[in-house]
């Protein structure tokens, strides 16, 4: 589509709007919300990792100072989930993780409901708990679901069974014949990440009411429309029936792209009549958190030894803890960052969300990326140390290039990064040797490449020119703190419309004034809400120009709009005020309003490759170029980043200075995930980690001035040729130091975080490695689709 | 003395506060800074410290440095900076915890807690070989800080004041955390000594904080540097070859026993390194 | 316990336990939600306050031991008409996310600065590292503060390595 307009009327640094009122503390996040005879909630939850329930008896909480409902089981008996229907609100019959919600208690005062939910009678009969993948994948392991066969499929087409809650596989050629080429050398890497915990500082929160017969969700969300669609089928009632509501969200980062505590406050609102308010304390939302997956992969090449990848085999085992939840759809991606970023001859991958009973798992900025980026990368150096080859060599001749073919054999369009990696490499320099410096500290470089991609999908927008020459952009948007919200939809609004953005008024997301939307995640909201506001705005313009043009008797297509002018092209001042033309509109047709909608294109993919898949290709690959060097202390094992460099496809960037930003932040998430954020899982399947004085998040003497570089122009069907800039920027950070870690102390690295102790076993020769006994190195053996 | 119906009750003479810990028992602590309570003991009754006149008091000169128990790490580092003898002092006071941290936490706090394991104050006390002043219902009594460490006094008291005496000696003290802020410390080493005017070091005394359980000072390697010549090298060798005989290292969620001692080596080369510089800038 | 506070100018009676934290009542008793209940156990900074001028984390001060002192909250520093020369930098240099981690940063670096009006970038940050950010990665609030310093650039448009 060719723009109605210059696409640099788009770019700007607008500084947002909401921060003023963010300095001032006057912001109303959902945790901030009170009202008059609101009461507060808290759950009770289960302390015992896998058990039968024998007993829970909520009478003697019920008559309790200010209790006024509880709810438990009773209240929620159906089962939601993505893919497979496997997650009741409550635990049933069984718990399945330490922390699963059993009843939740409203009352006057939080205090109140606190003493009344810990009153409530709980008798559990433990049953012994399967705490790693390892276990839960051990021939004759207990079924953590034992009734999985008969749970409802939401999408079809994957092989599941056991403790595997969903598996995707894909294959493409034939990687027997690969591996048992005689010129071919063969190299096989196992890779083990924790988990990593979001910590938003916001908690999640929600205050619900139930109003003439609805619900009303007011809440901390990336998602309103999947709050209503779940909150209603839990309850079963018609997703009509709800009504999602959201303020500024205090920090999401993929943690609120699920429905979560809604559905109890809503529960509680319907039995008191009255608005009950539900938040996390920051022990809860640690221990309950939907963390970044754990992972173990294996990766097994075969390679010619003047680097050609002729065959690739990947098992990824996903931790999805005691449900599926977004693991089940992440399987898909695994397709994507493993397989995406390299051109290879033949390709199997199987990867597999596995139940343990630990606190389920969710979705995490650049979700599965971050690690298979960071085994793909280690295996990369892995590779070019067993052929002798130099690792930016090696990478510059495989990186995937226009015309290409992915893991799943979708075409790519473009040489993106190659011409990155270059650019990385004139502007850094080439790598030099690793080498001990005067400090006794060991230094080290690594150049790393990775593929992400833009998760599109429906999203809707409306747009409403007012009166004053102002417009209203609707839609199910969410401000969670990047900014899109409030810089680049606003900045394509006014670039389409001729006016300033400040003049466009950003309505907060409400599922009963905007349209459907996926939510705002995966870097979609610039690209999908972008798209489908582009479309909206071009209703309007065509509505409003029609007017103008008998007005100014002269042609639509000779009419341009700018700074709130229509004016005849080349002569300014010719024209009229819009204003003027909007008060003529509404004499002739009413007031002017467009409507837009955008899915995904739809890109094709190979037929028969991938199975198990919700996407087959990716609509908008992103690509990453990171850089980084390192000093690591031989005494102590703390790795020190000495310089970190981005270098970030970003098709256009509409306001460089918010993507600085999003680049600063994303890095700095990322060093904490490469080095210090570190989870543990007790005997007891409780997390280690309850709060800020154990779970190491950076502080501003952990991080650094992030070098960076916006490479524009790489093909994208976003608005204006923009992909999402606010996910990347911590896809390849834990692999960049990962690799730099392992070029200064000469060994590789197998594991994530590289927390000092780490470092300083593998120096010492003391860490075990990663052995994953668990998976076979006969890839169809890990597999259940492709098992004899 | 009637005993106020209040679950915060402030003090202005320490006897009413030594008289209320007595009648209390278990359900009243002592507060101070209160970063410690207000975390751990929500529920017992708080005799607040704060109102009583001179426990923030500081003095300095040439003989002795003492310190007030209500003095926090803030105070401590503002009247201690740039005494070269105190070096270690100041490191642990003006470097630990958070600015607003060490705005509110206290000297007394940071010693009496048998619960916190990570104290900064208390291996760089130990390292200047400090004495305690504590009041009891049986009067006032000075010991060593090491003697107090190493041996609870269950007695109601209250710690009054800390004696630290001034030498020509130099310190220093080198914390070891994962981040480079807002860790409690994996490992302590304090450590101070006398410098010969050939720059050698003498009369090594080592105290180790974090490790294990309680700050202590580390004896035996004192004994094998004692009259010779130490450089970094040769004590870190000593250090290597004792750390795991000398100490059992704590395991806790922030780090594992065998890191601690892995390190301390390293830690107590560093310190020797720090004397050294700051001995040839002076 | 019955007492007086003064918050932001304003005294406030209370009544209630007095071991609560000076946070809980800003909060939930007055609905001064500026400050922030995120670690409420003096990591994060996002409930610090100024009490007679000096921020200290409020989650960890009772208010009963606030008798007689000066509070300001983040509601108490300025109206939208005066903002702060920290919070117009903060403006200016675009360097606010999700926003929850500000009001205690402002509040401590306002203090910060009028105690160092020339600091250097390291002790910025020393300084800032009891006020976490999950968001922005801090070095953009650095320069924005560095902007402010007598040594410090005036505010610039940004400028692209
Ligand atoms: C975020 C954070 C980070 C921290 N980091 C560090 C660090 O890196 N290094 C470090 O050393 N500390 C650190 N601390 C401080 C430490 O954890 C304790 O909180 C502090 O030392 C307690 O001091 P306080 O004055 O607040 O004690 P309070 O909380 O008031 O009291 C603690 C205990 O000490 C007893 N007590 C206090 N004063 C006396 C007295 N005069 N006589 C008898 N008993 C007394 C009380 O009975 C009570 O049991 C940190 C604290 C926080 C919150
Ligand atoms: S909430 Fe007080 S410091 Fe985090
Ligand atoms: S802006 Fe979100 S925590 Fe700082």
């Amino acid at each position: 589509m060719t723009l109605p307009y210059p696409p640099n009327t788009a770019v700007m640094n607008l500084p947002r709007r909401d921060a003023k009122d963010k300095l001032l503390g006057r912001t109303r996040y959902t945790v901030d919300e009170s009202s008059h005879g609101m009461l507060h909630a808290a759950a009770r939850r289960s302390e015992t990792a896998s058990g039968r329930i024998v007993k829970i008896d909520v009478t003697p909480a019920l008559s309790m100072p200010g209790v006024k409902a509880i709810a438990t089981r009773e209240d929620a008996p159906g089962l939601h989930g993505i893919g497979i229907a496997d997650h009741p609100l409550f635990a049933k019959d069984v718990v399945r993780y330490h922390g699963e919600p059993l009843a939740v208690v409203a009352a006057t005062t939080l205090a109140q409901a606190r003493a009344a939910a810990a009153a409530i009678l709980v008798e559990i009969d433990p049953i012994a708990p399967i705490l790693t993948m390892a276990e839960a994948l051990a021939k004759d392991a207990p079924l953590i679901h034992p009734d999985w066969a008969s749970y409802e499929i939401l999408r079809e087409g994957a092989a599941r069974g056991g403790n595997i809650a969903w598996e995707a596989t894909v294959v493409r050629g034939d990687t027997d014949a690969a591996f048992a080429r005689d010129d071919v050398i063969l190299v096989e890497g196992t890779y083990r990440v924790g988990r990593q915990s979001h910590v938003p500082f916001e908690p999640r929160a929600v205050v619900a009411a139930y109003e003439d017969g609805r619900f009303h969700i007011h809440t901390s969300t990336q998602v309103p429309w999947t709050v209503r669609h779940v909150t209603a089928k839990i309850l079963g009632v018609p997703e009509a029936a709800v009504h999602v509501t959201v303020p500024a969200v205090g920090g999401g980062f993929g943690l609120k792209f699920d429905c979560s505590l809604e559905p109890f406050a809503a529960i509680l609102a319907r039995k008191t009549g009255r608005k009950v308010s539900l938040v996390n304390s920051r022990r809860e939302e640690q221990m309950t958190c939907l963390s970044r997956e754990n992972a173990d992969i294996l990766i097994r090449s075969a390679v010619t030894p003047e680097g050609d990848i002729v065959g690739r085999e990947a098992t990824v085992l996903m931790d999805c803890g005691a449900y599926g939840g977004e693991q089940v759809f992440l399987t898909t991606m695994t397709a994507h960052t493993l397989g995406g970023n390299y051109r290879l001859g033949s390709v199997k991958i199987a990867s597999q969300a596995v139940y343990t009973n630990t606190p389920p798992n969710g979705a995490f900025r650049a979700c599965n990326g971050v690690y298979n980026t960071f085994a793909l990368e280690c295996h990369t150096d892995e590779i070019c140390k067993a052929i002798g080859m130099d690792p930016v060599a090696f990478r510059r001749r495989n990186v995937v290039g226009d015309g290409d073919i992915g893991a799943t054999g979708q075409v790519f369009e473009g040489d993106v990064l190659g011409p990155m990696l270059d650019l990385a490499i004139d502007t850094y320099g080439p790598h030099e040797r690793a080498k001990k410096g005067p400090d006794g500290r060991l230094y080290g470089r690594a150049t790393t490449v990775g593929t992400w991609f833009i998760f599109v999908g429906p999203s809707s927008a409306t747009v409403n020119l007012n009166v004053d020459g102002s417009a209203t952009l609707v839609t199910s948007g969410v401000e969670i703190g990047s900014g899109t919200m409030v810089q680049s939809l606003p900045q394509i609004v006014a670039a389409n419309l001729g006016i300033h953005p400040d003049a466009v008024i950003v309505k907060t997301a409400d599922t009963d004034a905007s349209g459907r939307d996926l939510g705002v995640g995966g870097g979609r909201t610039t690209v999908s809400i972008g798209a489908a506001s582009q479309e909206a705005c071009a209703e309007v313009r065509s509505k409003l120009l029609a007017v103008a043009s008998q007005m100014l008797q002269t042609p639509q297509d000779d009419l341009v709009l700018a700074q709130g002018r229509v004016e005849i092209r080349d002569r300014p001042g010719s024209g009229t005020t819009i204003q003027t033309v909007i008060a003529q509109a509404e004499l002739e047709h009413g007031p002017i309003s467009g409507s837009g909608a955008f899915t995904a294109p739809g890109i094709p993919a190979m037929p028969g490759c991938a199975a198990g898949h919700f996407i087959d290709a990716i609509d908008i690959p992103v690509f990453a170029v990171h850089d980084c060097d390192v000093a690591v202390d031989p005494d102590t094992g703390k790795v020190e980043v000495l310089a970190y460099r981005v270098i970030q496809d970003v098709g256009r960037a509409l306001n460089p200075r918010a993507i600085h930003g999003q680049i600063q932040g994303g890095v700095t998430q990322g060093i904490g995930y490469a080095l210090h954020e570190e989870i543990t899982i007790n005997a007891e399947g409780a997390f280690d980690q309850t709060g800020f004085s154990s779970y190491r998040i950076p502080t501003a003497l952990d991080t650094l001035p992030i070098d960076y570089h916006l490479y524009e122009g790489a093909p994208s069907c976003g608005p204006l040729g923009t992909k999402g800039a606010g996910e990347v920027p911590i896809l390849n950070v834990g692999a960049t130091i990962a690799c730099a870690v392992a070029n200064a102390i000469g060994t590789p690295v197998n594991a994530l975080p590289l927390t000092a102790p780490r470092v300083l076993g593998l120096i010492d020769g003391l860490s075990s490695g990663v052995d994953l006994a668990h998976l076979s190195r006969h890839w169809h053996e890990n597999t259940i689709a492709f098992s004899e | 003395m009637e005993i106020p119906q209040q679950s915060l009750i402030s003090v202005t003479r320490v006897s009413q506060a030594l008289d209320l810990l007595t009648r209390l028992g278990e359900t009243a602590t002592v507060m101070a800074g209160g970063t410690w309570v207000m975390r751990e003991a929500r529920e017992r009754t708080f005799i607040s410290l704060a109102e009583i006149p001179d426990l923030t008091d500081i003095t300095l000169d040439d003989q002795v440095l003492v310190v007030g128990a209500m003095a926090t790490h803030q105070d401590i580092c503002n009247a201690v900076i740039g005494a070269p003898d105190l070096a270690a002092l100041a490191t642990a006071a003006g470097k630990s915890a958070t600015p607003a941290i060490r705005r509110m936490a206290t000297l007394g706090g940071n010693l009496c807690t048998r619960d916190f394991h990570s104290a900064d104050l208390a291996p760089a006390l130990l390292a200047l070989n400090a004495k305690v002043t504590l009041e009891t219902s049986s009067g006032r009594e000075t010991l060593s800080l090491e003697d107090y460490l190493n041996t609870p006094v269950d007695r109601p008291h209250i710690l009054h004041h800390v004696t630290v005496p001034r030498t020509s000696r130099r310190s220093a003290h080198v914390r070891l955390m994962q981040r480079q802020a807002g860790d409690y410390p994996l490992a302590v080493v304090s450590l101070s000594a006398a410098i010969h005017p050939d720059g050698t070091l003498h009369d090594l005394r080592i105290a180790v904080g974090s490790v294990e359980e309680r700050a202590r000072r580390w004896h035996a390697l004192e004994a094998l540097c004692d009259d010779q010549k130490m450089t970094s090298d040769s004590i870190r060798a000593h250090a290597a070859a004792r750390a795991s005989q000398d100490f059992v290292g704590r395991d806790a969620v922030d780090g594992q026993g065998w890191y601690r001692l892995r390190v301390l080596p390293a830690l107590v080369a560093q310190a020797v390194s720090d004397i050294s510089l700051t001995a040839q800038g002076a | 316990m019955v007492l007086t506070l003064m918050i932001n100018g304003d005294p406030v009676p209370y009544h209630g336990d007095p071991r609560r934290s000076l946070l809980e009542v800003l909060r939930d008793d007055l609905h001064l939600t500026g400050a922030k209940d995120v670690c409420g156990e003096g990591f994060c900074g996002a409930c610090i306050v100024q009490i007679d001028g000096v921020p200290k984390v409020s989650c960890l001060l009772p208010v009963g031991r606030l008798a007689g002192a000066e509070i300001t909250t983040i509601e108490g520093v300025s109206n939208s008409e005066t903002l702060t020369a920290v919070q117009k930098a903060f403006l200016e240099y675009d360097v606010v996310q999700c926003g929850m981690c500000f009001p205690g940063m402002v509040l401590s670096m306002t203090h910060f600065m009028a105690e160092n009006p020339s600091p250097t970038r390291a002790e910025l940050k020393s300084a800032m590292t009891g006020n976490i950010c999950r968001c922005t990665g801090y070095e953009r609030i650095i320069d924005a503060l560095l902007s402010l310093g007598s040594n410090g650039l005036g505010p610039v448009e940004e400028v692209r390595p």
